[in-house]
């Protein structure tokens, strides 16, 4: 082993050496990261605790997230993660700034390769690696990104553990969803649920309330309750519109019957008290006409019996039966129980009416337009997406979209053949009947080379520049025939050029022609 | 980072004959390299102002045995860059003003039939102007292409045919080429392949303000400057040697080849830009040309070895005139130096 290749190998193994030793610390890194995550996660959630549902949420998709960013860093750092002494090289002479300096030396020393400047460089190389120092070079330290992610985290652990928790479960519950004055219209509206016939919206209702006066009730138990208490309302008034409309009917029914128009008037208008007292009027009249008469049998019993307990047989048929009597004596008791008894059913819709009305009320002051706007808040995204999107239009190749300062069309981007169909000939472009004609001959007639030229012989031997003789017997010069032609061409044209002249000057000799001119010239600068 | 390198050791950037006793015909012929360009660098900077990198770029060239393509607008001082370089080198110079009716015959002569008086006959090959050591082909793309072809070939192949002889060219042969890229009417632009025979494409920038001054200094005074010949004939093929002989790591080599690739937009090593803007990449020839150009700049950075950093200080001169570019980059006036940037930054480096 030649003192270069001991000399490079040394260094480089402590340098890979440091390297492995900062790989290990950046994995420690990464797995305590992942601690610190789940710590601060679960730190996190118990600090919100149950007050804020989709802060929770959040942290726990946020901390998913991270997760799997670090585990994905961790994998692919241990996967991909290079080492050995060629990889040493190179971050020595990235740290070092060496100019590939020590990888080439590692690279010659593995190749084998021999030279007098390779033997030299390693010299220079080994001299370089000698100086330098592993520890400062490569110091074992996190990465600044690493070490200030896992700071901020271990900082935000620190300070969520000994924050105090954001929200107590139930302390804040009322504060957060009524306000004190809300509260107070729940009480008095509890009252008046409670005043109310009993039926099954009025019960739920009426429990739905008393969970949202309990203090010690979860926000989100209450937000529940509220629904309920506003869907108990909503039974509640459809049932109150639903008896006025069967009230509205009875009144058509009685409408033509004789002596009931003013309680058919009143049961038209909604008016279940006015009614029930016309009622009683009628009943008063008709027992004092039936004053002497005795009481009919079982009239104790009806007295006795509770109104309530009337509804089996219903308003409707009760008054059919008040208004259907005659004057028997029989029929008459039976009358009589009719109308009293649909006296007291129409007190009791009355009643219903009125409490449901001032529930409604009562309740429309407490939460009714925050409701409202709950209920438009919970619009859902496609269903927002339909009533916002703009009408569709028509392609543009249709022809029909409407544009700024005109319609767009699309032309045909070829033009018909001339004369003939499509089918026929084809198109103007790319029209190839392959029957052109050929092109004419360009150029004038020429005289063949052979004619032109002739070989001429050159007596005895050249010396070409390289030094060395060589027989170059001939080369090519005119020939006879083209040095008289060429004479012949130059006698025709000089014979061609002075009729050419002499008739460009209209019969003036060339020889006259300058005196000519000179005439001319003289005579128009006289003339000025 | 020096301070990670023990004081008793060698820096990185020191002269190498100081860091240790290296092979002694090494370190002279390190030396005399290093003495001779710097001599020359400095003789032509008496007569050229600014430019150092041109100068750089064209002694790189003759050192590396290729042919150098100079693009500038007209006046700043092309001609005058070369001329003084020959005046440096002591070497035989001829020019050639490139014309559209300028034909192959007229740069590397033709033969011709001498009589003597006795009416002997003889053929003689008249040597054209390409038999000179620096040749200035003035405006290159003036002629045509039968022209244009003559003088290519005889950078290529080092000789010239003529009358079914060969001859040869001497040593240093280095022809510079100037082209002019505004005035494109009635000029015959060099295909790529052709391009491709030229070592490096120098641009030649208009100089500053302090330049233009310096300039007006040196050339309207009674006496211009004057240079000297501090370099012959053998000294340059010496020098040609010497730069020949450094050595390359498979590493480095991989990283000249890994930016060639880079600039084919087929490659899987191609960037976005190259992919967008490059019809055809460079040719085996521009590798050719980082590796020995990056061997010169080593030399000239008292390196024994080539670095990366050489290959990049190289491949703009390289490989600009190598890359065929696409319609996009014309409409879009995306040059050949941005994408190279664009390479450079995104190959990265072996480690």
């Amino acid at each position: 082993m030649t003192p270069e290749r001991e000399a490079i190998g040394r260094a480089l193994t402590r340098i890979e050496r440091r390297l492995r030793l900062n790989h290990a610390v950046y994995a420690a890194s990464l797995i305590a990261g992942l601690a610190v995550l789940a710590l601060l996660a679960w730190r996190a959630l118990r600090w919100i605790g149950g007050s804020a549902p989709t802060a929770a949420a959040l942290v726990i998709v946020l901390a998913v997230l991270a997760a799997i960013v670090l585990v994905f860093l961790l994998l692919r750092y241990l996967f991909t993660r290079e080492s050995g002494p060629a990889r040493a090289a190179g971050e020595a002479d990235t740290r070092a700034a060496l100019n590939n300096e020590l990888a080439s030396a590692y690279w010659f020393l593995h190749a084998g390769a021999r030279s007098e400047w390779i033997a030299a460089h390693l010299q220079h190389a080994a001299h370089t690696a000698t100086g330098l120092e592993a520890a400062r070079l490569i110091p074992v330290r996190l990465p600044l990104t690493s070490g200030a992610a896992l700071a901020v985290a271990v900082v935000a652990l620190a300070a969520l553990w000994f924050a105090p928790p954001l929200a107590p479960a139930g302390a804040l519950a009322p504060a957060g969803l009524l306000s004190a004055e809300e509260v107070a219209q729940v009480r008095a509206l509890s009252e008046l649920a409670e005043a109310m016939p009993d039926s099954e919206p009025a019960r739920r209702l009426e429990a739905a309330l008393r969970t949202l006066q309990d203090a010690t009730t979860p926000v989100e138990a209450q937000r529940r309750a509220l629904a309920q208490a506003n869907d108990a309302v909503q039974q509640l008034r459809l049932e109150a519109a639903s008896t006025r409309e069967r009230l509205q009917r009875l009144s058509d029914a009685l409408r033509g019957q004789p002596g009931m128009e003013q309680v058919a008037e009143a049961l038209a208008r909604g008016d279940a008290q006015t009614a029930a007292q016309r009622m009683a009027q009628l009943q008063a009249q008709s027992g004092q006409t039936q004053a002497g008469k005795a009481p009919p049998e079982g009239a104790g019993a009806s007295e006795a019996e509770p109104a309530d307990s009337a509804g089996d047989r219903g308003l409707e048929q009760a008054l059919q039966e008040a208004t259907a009597a005659t004057g028997a004596t029989d029929e008459a008791g039976a009358a009589e129980l009719a109308r009293q008894e649909a006296v007291d059913r129409l007190k009791e819709i009355a009643r219903e009416l009125e409490a449901s009305a001032r529930v409604n009320e009562a309740w429309q002051r407490v939460r009714g337009p925050q409701l409202t706007a709950g209920q438009s808040q919970g619009l859902s995204a496609s269903r927002f997406a339909e009533q916002t999107a703009a009408p569709s239009m028509p392609s543009p190749g249709s022809g029909e979209t409407p544009m700024e300062g005109g319609t767009m069309f699309r032309a045909a981007a070829v033009a018909e053949g001339d004369g003939r169909t499509e089918q026929e000939g084809g198109t103007r472009a790319g029209d190839a009947l392959g029957d052109a004609p050929a092109d004419a001959l360009l150029g004038t007639r020429g005289e063949r080379l052979e004619a032109q030229l002739g070989k001429q012989g050159i007596a005895g031997e050249e010396q070409d520049d390289d030094g060395e003789e060589q027989n170059k017997s001939w080369y090519y010069a005119q020939s006879q025939q083209q040095k008289a032609l060429a004479r012949l061409r130059t006698v025709q044209a000089a014979g061609r050029f002075a009729a050419a002249e002499s008739e460009a000057g209209e019969g003036i000799s060339i020889q006259h022609r300058q005196i000519v001119k000179d005439y001319f010239m003289n005579l128009r600068e006289g003339a000025r | 980072m020096s301070a990670a390198i023990n004081p008793s050791g060698n820096p990185s950037g020191a002269s190498p004959s100081h860091a240790a006793p290296l092979h002694a015909d090494v370190e002279r012929r390190i030396e005399q390299f290093r003495r001779n360009f710097h001599i020359v660098r400095e003789e032509v900077s008496r007569v050229i102002v600014g430019n150092e990198d041109n100068i750089v770029g064209i002694m790189t060239c003759l050192l590396a045995r290729g042919h150098v393509l100079l693009e500038g607008i007209p006046g700043i001082g092309k001609t005058k860059l070369v001329q003084t370089l020959a005046d440096v080198l002591h070497l035989k110079f001829s020019r050639i003003q490139f014309t559209p009716d300028l034909m192959p015959g007229d740069i590397i002569g033709s033969t011709v039939v001498r009589e003597n008086d006795a009416g002997r006959k003889t053929l003689e090959f008249q040597r054209g102007p390409i038999f000179a050591n620096l040749v200035l082909a003035d405006e290159i793309n003036r002629a045509t292409p039968k022209t244009q072809s003559a003088l290519l070939e005889a950078m290529q192949e080092n000789s010239v045919s003529a009358g079914g002889h060969t001859h040869p060219l001497e040593q240093p042969f280095y022809v510079l080429a100037t082209m002019n890229p505004l005035e494109m009417e009635g000029t015959y632009p060099l295909p790529e392949a052709q391009l491709d025979r030229f070592f490096f494409k120098l641009k030649l920038g208009f100089p500053s303000a302090e330049g233009l001054h310096e300039i007006v200094d040196r050339t309207t005074r009674q006496q211009e400057p004057h240079v000297d010949r501090v370099l012959n004939q053998g000294e340059v093929l010496e020098m040609r040697e010497t730069a020949r002989a450094v050595p390359v790591a498979r590493p480095i080599q991989q990283y000249a080849i890994d930016i060639t690739l880079a600039t084919h937009p087929e490659s899987e090593r191609a960037t976005q830009m190259v992919k967008r803007f490059v019809r055809f990449g460079s040719s085996p020839r521009g590798t050719q040309a980082l590796i020995l150009g990056g061997k010169v700049n080593a030399l000239l950075n008292d390196r024994l070895h080539v670095a990366c950093e050489d290959i990049r200080t190289v491949a703009l001169n390289s490989l600009r005139h190598r890359l065929l570019l696409n319609f996009d980059a014309e409409a879009e006036r995306v040059d050949s130096d941005a994408i190279l940037i664009d390479v450079l930054e995104r190959v990265k480096e072996p480690r």
